[in-house]
């Protein structure tokens, strides 16, 4: 039984290789990644660097050249943002009206320091972008970010449409992959993506502490971090090539562990679409509920929210932890944006985010639950 | 027999290059670099000299760059 449905957070559980995987790293790894030359810093290098190449290859690249690790995918989206603010002085950026705050407080921060314009994508009531009206927008537009998937509703943003539109009028294009990484395929080549940030713990079922981004041309962005690299330590400069440049500091060598263990041993899905659908539509037609999702469930991720007319978000996620031993996260999840655009500030949601570790079992104690709750 | 020092500019490059050079049967060990590189990533490969013209190629078709190469008559 599996009654933890805060993967959007954090993912749980996850498969048994990355506990061994890190247990085995900590044990017999030794040695740092990139100092010395001894046959301990080799393996604990390579695992980075094999993890690396794994990400690269999830996404459709040769190899893992152009993509950097950070600790999570705020220091990614913090290293790519900050890096551009010369380039990005005194222009126009356009998001989805979904974006979390690991957007959304970094490009709050530069409107301060480099005076850049923010505005939203046309967007649906369910914050996914109308395509259709893209070409309304005038004016230049230096870069579009997209959340892929809404850690809100789940609603997975049509981004082939989005980034041929941005590529047509020479606007990058950035897009957040913190939720879809691991449930959504996507190919960064074939898209023409210029950033991505990502991390490891969530979708990819790694663990905390391992994140990063990726960026096509990895010149045009200052380094976020200065510090030891292992190379050109006669300089007080950072080095230019990748990826020290992005990388100062021991990197978590123990998470790459983890992480690649996670990569090479993708979770088997214990309930299908259909079963994920029928949870959505049972919880739907509980009374006094509303269900916050993709109004087009062929673009629906694998989590949503609820509130109740009557019951506030708190005390549903406390009566299911208490009362059910259901695991959920509520409140505004860190995306006031998504919050505002949705409806549900000031209170927030409940969030159901579910993983491959679900069973349909899982999913019909988490309706009964639910309605027990509501039965107000 | 002569020897080749490979000397990167990242801890990356020599990894990729050790595991190329590996697969294609190339025989390369991990090496310290001598003391007056000690600025750099702290290793370097060596392969033997009589391999130098194939690992250059090998690793230009993969577009791993080489900061220096140093000779050791030995």
């Amino acid at each position: 039984m599996n009654l933890y449905f805060d993967n959007a957070s954090t993912s749980f559980p996850k498969p048994s290789v990355v506990a061994e995987a890190i247990a085995s790293c900590i044990t017999n790894c030794g040695g740092t990644y990139g100092r010395g030359s001894y046959p301990r810093v080799l393996s604990s290098t390579s695992i980075v660097e094999e993890c690396r190449d794994l990400l690269g290859e999830l996404v459709g690249l040769d190899s893992g050249d152009n993509i950097f690790f950070t600790a999570n995918a705020t220091g990614g989206s913090n290293t790519i943002l900050k890096g551009l603010a010369a380039t990005l002085k005194d222009k126009t950026i356009y998001t989805t009206a979904l974006e979390h705050n690991a957007i959304m407080r970094p490009l709050e921060f530069l409107k301060e320091v480099c005076n850049i314009r923010v505005k939203t994508l046309p967007s649906e009531l369910d914050g996914r972008v109308n395509a259709s009206k893209l070409d309304e927008i005038d004016g230049e537009i230096e870069l579009v970010i997209i959340n892929h998937q809404s850690n809100i509703n789940g609603a997975i943003q049509p981004l082939g449409e989005i980034a041929k539109w941005a590529r047509g009028r020479g606007t990058k294009i950035m897009v957040d992959t913190t939720q879809s990484l691991g449930d959504i395929p996507i190919n960064v080549a074939q898209l023409g993506i210029d950033y991505f940030i990502f991390t490891g713990h969530k979708g990819l079922y790694g663990p905390t502490g391992i994140g990063g981004f990726y960026a096509r041309n990895p010149e045009d962005i200052a380094p976020l971090i200065h510090g030891g690299t292992g190379s050109n330590s006669d300089s007080f400069t950072m080095p230019v090539k990748y990826p020290d440049k992005f990388e100062a500091g021991t990197p978590n060598i123990i998470g790459a562990a983890g992480l690649k263990a996670a990569l090479e041993n993708r979770p088997v899905y214990q309930h299908t679409k259909a079963d994920f659908i029928e949870l959505i539509g049972e919880i739907e037609s509980i009374p006094g509920v509303t269900l916050y999702r993709s109004s087009n469930l062929e673009f629906q991720g694998s989590l949503f929210s609820i509130t109740h007319s009557v019951v506030a978000p708190s005390v549903i996620s406390k009566k299911l932890s208490e009362s059910y031993n259901i695991e959920t996260r509520q409140g505004l999840h860190c995306s006031p944006a998504a919050h505002k655009h949705l409806g549900t500030l000031p209170t927030g949601t409940v969030r159901i985010a579910t993983s491959p570790y679900h069973s349909k079992e899982d999913f019909d104690i988490l309706v009964s639950s639910l309605k027990k709750i509501c039965n107000v | 027999m002569s020897k080749e020092i490979l000397i990167f500019e990242s801890a990356r490059e020599v990894i990729k290059a050790d595991k190329l050079c590996k697969k294609n049967a190339i025989f390369v060990t991990v090496v310290p670099l001598p003391e007056e590189y000690s600025s750099e990533c702290g290793m370097g490969l060596v392969i033997e000299q009589q391999n130098s013209n194939s690992v250059r190629d090998l690793l230009l078709s993969h577009n791993i760059s080489v900061k220096k190469y140093i000779y050791e008559q030995k």
